[in-house]
Parts: C-alpha cells; sequence; structure tokens
C-alpha cells in the first residue's frame, strides 16, 4: 500500500508559468524512490510541494495524498504536525540548514524534546545517542561544537540526525551527498542506506548523479524541465532507457566512469 | 561569561567611557558637590577648588549640573532606545513575516515614519503632553522605533531565507518558536549594534529638544539646556559651554565606539583573526 501518492502535481509561479507539471509518484511504504534530473528539472521543487514549504510565489496544484489525508488542503497546523514526525527533508548544504549560531547539541535537543519528550538532564545523553547513531567519531566534542567547527561530513551526518531524531515515516534526502568529497558521500549512503533498513522508513532520494542514485534506490522517476520523462525499476532504466533525456543521462554516466584509469593503472 | 578580546580598543574605550558616565549618573542620584538651588558660588566665577567648572549665572555650582546632565542622558538615551526596541522590534518582526499587500503596507508606513523628522513628533508630542522628562522619553521613544522597526524587518526577511529556518519548519517547529529559538538569536548582534547607536541619537535628540526648552523641566538640567544658557556667557565663561559639550560628544563617541565594538566582537571574520 503507497503511503504517499502525488497525482498530476503542478508547481506554477503567479504569472502562470508552469515550473513542474503533471508529476505522478508512489511511494510504497517502506519502499526507497529515486528522483533522477538536472539541475532546475523541479527535484527539489517538488520534495518542497510535498512538505508544502515552496516560498510564496510559487503555487501547487493537483493531489498529494500522505496515509489518506490530502495535503495540498489540509491546515497549516495539521501540516505542521505532519512535517518531521510523518515527512523529513534532509538538504544539500547542511552548513546552511543548520543554525549558525546555535550548537548542535542545542539544535539537536529541539526534535528530541518535541518527538520523543526528553527534557532535563536525560537530553544530552539522547544528543549523544542521536549523534552515535549517524557514526559521528566524537559527539561529545561534535554536540559542543557550531556547525563551522565540524567538518563538511559530519554536518551532512547531524542533518541526518536532526531529520532522524523526528522519527519520520518519510524521509527526502535531496542531494545530500553532493557537497561532499566522494569518500565522504560513499560513507554518508551507506550510513543512509543502513538507517533506512532499520528502521523501515519509505525513502525518497533526490539526486543528479545517476551512479550514486543506482546504490540506494530500487526505482526511480526522471524529470527533466518539470516533467517526468520516464520511470521504472532503476536497473532497467539503465539497462534500456527509453527517453531521449535519459539514454544522454546513462550514457554521459557511463562515459564518466569509463573514463576513469582503472584498467590502464591495472596492466602497470 | 563574554570575553572581550583585548585587540578590540573600541569596545574597551567605549566601554571605560561609558562606564564612568553611568558611574557619574549614579553617583549625581546620591550625592552632588552642591544642591542644585543652593545659589551661593556667586554670579559666573572661574573655576575654584570650591567649584571646579566654576557657576552658572545664578551662582548654582557647574559641575553638580553637569552631573545631573550625565544621568539625564543616560536615562533618556536608555529608556528612549528601550521603548524603541520594544515597539519597533515588535513591529518589525511582524512586518518581517508579512507578505504581499501587508508587507507594502507596512513598508510604506515606515517609510513615512521615517521621513517624518523625529525632532518634530517629539515637539509634537511635547505640545500634547506638557514638558517632563517622560514626555521627552516617549517621544524620542517613538521617533528611534521607526528606525528599529525598519532594521528588524530587513534582519528577519533575511534570516527568513535562510535553510536553517526551512530545515526548522520542515522538523514541524511553530513560527512563534521558530523566532524565539533562531530569528531573535540571530538578529540580536545586529540590533545590539543599532541600540547602542541609537543610545547617542536619543541623547543628541534630547539635547535637542532642551536646547529648544523642551527637555527636562528645571532644576533637572541636562547638556542641552546648560549649553543653551551657556550662550549669553560663551565669552565671560566659555567652561559654562565646553564641558557640557564635550560631555555630549563624548557621550555620543563613548555609545559609538562600543557599537562598533560591538560589530567587531560578533563579526565572525575579525573573530577568526589571530
Amino acid at each position: 500500500m503507497n503511503i504517499l501518492t502525488v497525482r498530476d502535481l503542478r508547481i506554477s509561479v503567479e504569472a502562470g508559468i508552469d515550473l513542474v507539471s503533471k508529476v505522478d509518484l508512489d511511494l510504497p511504504a517502506g519502499a526507497r524512490l529515486g528522483i533522477l534530473g538536472e539541475s532546475g528539472s523541479g527535484k527539489s521543487l517538488t520534495a518542497l510541494a510535498i512538505t508544502r514549504l515552496l516560498g510564496p510565489a510559487l503555487h501547487s496544484y493537483g493531489s498529494i495524498n500522505f496515509r489518506g489525508s490530502e495535503l495540498l488542503s489540509v491546515s497549516e497546523k495539521e501540516m505542521c504536525k505532519i512535517r518531521g514526525s510523518k515527512i523529513a527533508i534532509v538538504f544539500q548544504d547542511p552548513l546552511s540548514a543548520l543554525d549558525p549560531l546555535m550548537t548542535v547539541g542545542n539544535q539537536l535537543s529541539h526534535p528530541l524534546s518535541r518527538y520523543q519528550g526528553i527534557k532535563g538532564n536525560g537530553m544530552k545523553v539522547a544528543v549523544e545517542g542521536v549523534l552515535n547513531e549517524v557514526k559521528i567519531a566524537n559527539p561529545k566534542r561534535v554536540a559542543r561544537s557550531y556547525p563551522h567547527e565540524i567538518s563538511g561530513g559530519e554536518r551532512q551526518r547531524v542533518a541526518l540526525a536532526m531529520a532522524l531524531a523526528c522519527r519520520p515515516e518519510v524521509l527526502i534526502a535531496d542531494e545530500i551527498t553532493t557537497s561532499l568529497d566522494v569518500s565522504i558521500a560513499a560513507e554518508v549512503l551507506e550510513l543512509l542506506d543502513l538507517l533506512v533498513r532499520t528502521r523501515n522508513m519509505s525513502l525518497i532520494f533526490i539526486s543528479h548523479d545517476i551512479s550514486t542514485l543506482s546504490q540506494i534506490v530500487d526505482d526511480a522517476i526522471v524529470m527533466h524541465k518539470g516533467v517526468v520523462v520516464e520511470r521504472g525499476p532503476l536497473r532497467e532504466l539503465i539497462r534500456s532507457p527509453q527517453d531521449p533525456y535519459t539514454k544522454k543521462l546513462v550514457a554521459s554516466a557511463i562515459n564518466l566512469e569509463k573514463s576513469l584509469p582503472v584498467h590502464g593503472m591495472r596492466n602497470f | 561569561m563574554i570575553r572581550i578580546n583585548p585587540r578590540n580598543s573600541k569596545m574597551l574605550t567605549g566601554s571605560i567611557l561609558l562606564a564612568l558616565f553611568l558611574l557619574v549618573a549614579l553617583l549625581s542620584l546620591r550625592w552632588t558637590p552642591f544642591k542644585l538651588d543652593d545659589m551661593s558660588g556667586g554670579r559666573l566665577s572661574s573655576p575654584s577648588w570650591q567649584h571646579l567648572l566654576g557657576t552658572d549665572t545664578l551662582g548654582r555650582d557647574q559641575l553638580s549640573r553637569v552631573m545631573i546632565g550625565a544621568r539625564i542622558a543616560i536615562e533618556v538615551g536608555f529608556s528612549a532606545v528601550l521603548i524603541g526596541i520594544l515597539i519597533g522590534g515588535s513591529v518589525g518582526i511582524i512586518a518581517g513575516f508579512a507578505r504581499g499587500k501587508w508587507d507594502d503596507l507596512f513598508t510604506s508606513f515606515l517609510d513615512t515614519l521615517i521621513a517624518f523628522p523625529t525632532l518634530l513628533l517629539a515637539m509634537l508630542i511635547i505640545a500634547a503632553r506638557g514638558t517632563s522628562l517622560f514626555s521627552g522619553i516617549l517621544a524620542i521613544g517613538l521617533g528611534i522605533s521607526s528606525v528599529f522597526a525598519r532594521v528588524t524587518r530587513l534582519l528577519v526577511k533575511s534570516v527568513l531565507s535562510k535553510d536553517f529556518i526551512t530545515a526548522a519548519r520542515v522538523s514541524g517547529t511553530t513560527w512563534p518558536r521558530i523566532t524565539l529559538i533562531h530569528i531573535i538569536p540571530n538578529i540580536w548582534p545586529t540590533f545590539l549594534v543599532i541600540s547602542a547607536l541609537q543610545v547617542g541619537v536619543a541623547g543628541l535628540a534630547e539635547a535637542s529638544l532642551s536646547y529648544l526648552g523642551l527637555g527636562a523641566p528645571p532644576p533637572n538640567d541636562s547638556w542641552g539646556s546648560l549649553l543653551q544658557q551657556a550662550q549669553n556667557t560663551v565669552y565671560s565663561a566659555p567652561l559654562s559651554a565646553i564641558v557640557p559639550g564635550l560631555c555630549l560628544v563624548l557621550f555620543v563617541i563613548s555609545v559609538n565606539l562600543l557599537a562598533d565594538g560591538i560589530r567587531f566582537h560578533f563579526d565572525q571574520n575579525s573573530r577568526v583573526a589571530p
């Protein structure tokens, strides 16, 4: 059964120009769905529309159904309850997604007290607990630090910990490995994979990188210029892409892989 | 505890100067060399050990009057800024959240307020309420609250556009809580700098009002009234004009230095430097 169903989603600016149109999306409980597409294809807008966090100049139409409730028509108060505890997002740039003037520990304490009811003395232990969960090496130091005092990888783990502290049913990861270097990105992906598996969450993983996506999701939709151009199991999409844009994406990814001088080095 | 960077000489100089004024103001509450109604000093006497700054035309000790002036400058400066923060800050936060037509309405209203001269507004209020220290404070406070509102609106809007606000909303945080834990802490360093600067502006405005005879009523004369009274005797007793004038200048300099020091303290770029 689908936990989240999006039908005919359209996002437009006031002048009536559609930025995203005719997006259909099905996310069964516990499933992992990838959204693939270049910058400006409407991936992030779709994610923001699902949580109803689009800017004031943007309007969304269509149907976004989460466990039977129509998200585009529920009250803001209801939506506040759904955000975080039901659907959480982790953003691309953790440095800007964390408050620069608040220590990591303090930032984590808010969702912990709100969603897990932790108060007072137990908070310090709980904060270290969630930091441990996202495999941060020195949770005590990180909890005391401000976002600019920790590394990029640690920051993204903290952002992930913040989303997880809300205990969401659906996690939307929006290009979370893009700002990280390759080895750290691989570690974060591995961690995400583990967390989604152990917590039985549903995942929407947004990326422009087909190889990153192939490490974590089973099914994907491909977006181009605001519309879904292709959908299906990711393996199929890579093996036999139908849409010209998907073909181009897959070909570029394969070319990139080929350009790695692995074989040449082996011959040495 | 706030640690002041020893290289932050502006903060240090500003704080010391302001602390001196504060000390004099506090002292004047309990003690002044002479009572303000004591006219035994003789008309316009020169500085002596008894009257360090001489006396005025009525024979009152000038030093005692300058001390009271410090108290009034600080009282008006800080109280007016407090009114400005409360009124202007609240309006600014609401205006920061306003969108579309409401935002336009707030902006036009604040533009009109800013365009209206503070001194003229103050004179209107004093004319309606009568001359008193509180009228002065209220008038100046209302006048500068437009500056606070305008700055707060901009600061709130800039913080609202940050990703961490969206991240907070994603985790279901409500607007009042976002205001409390994200917006206010992120705008208050700038707010503090503006507040410090406005203390100087309020002090100057009070001096101007007093100079025009609309400030604190006698015998609690402010530096502005002292300057006004010294106008006729400036050649025969120059100190009676120089000292209050200098005090006013130093007071404004002290809060300006403090404001600059606070800015330096919170500026991350200057803090990173060894």
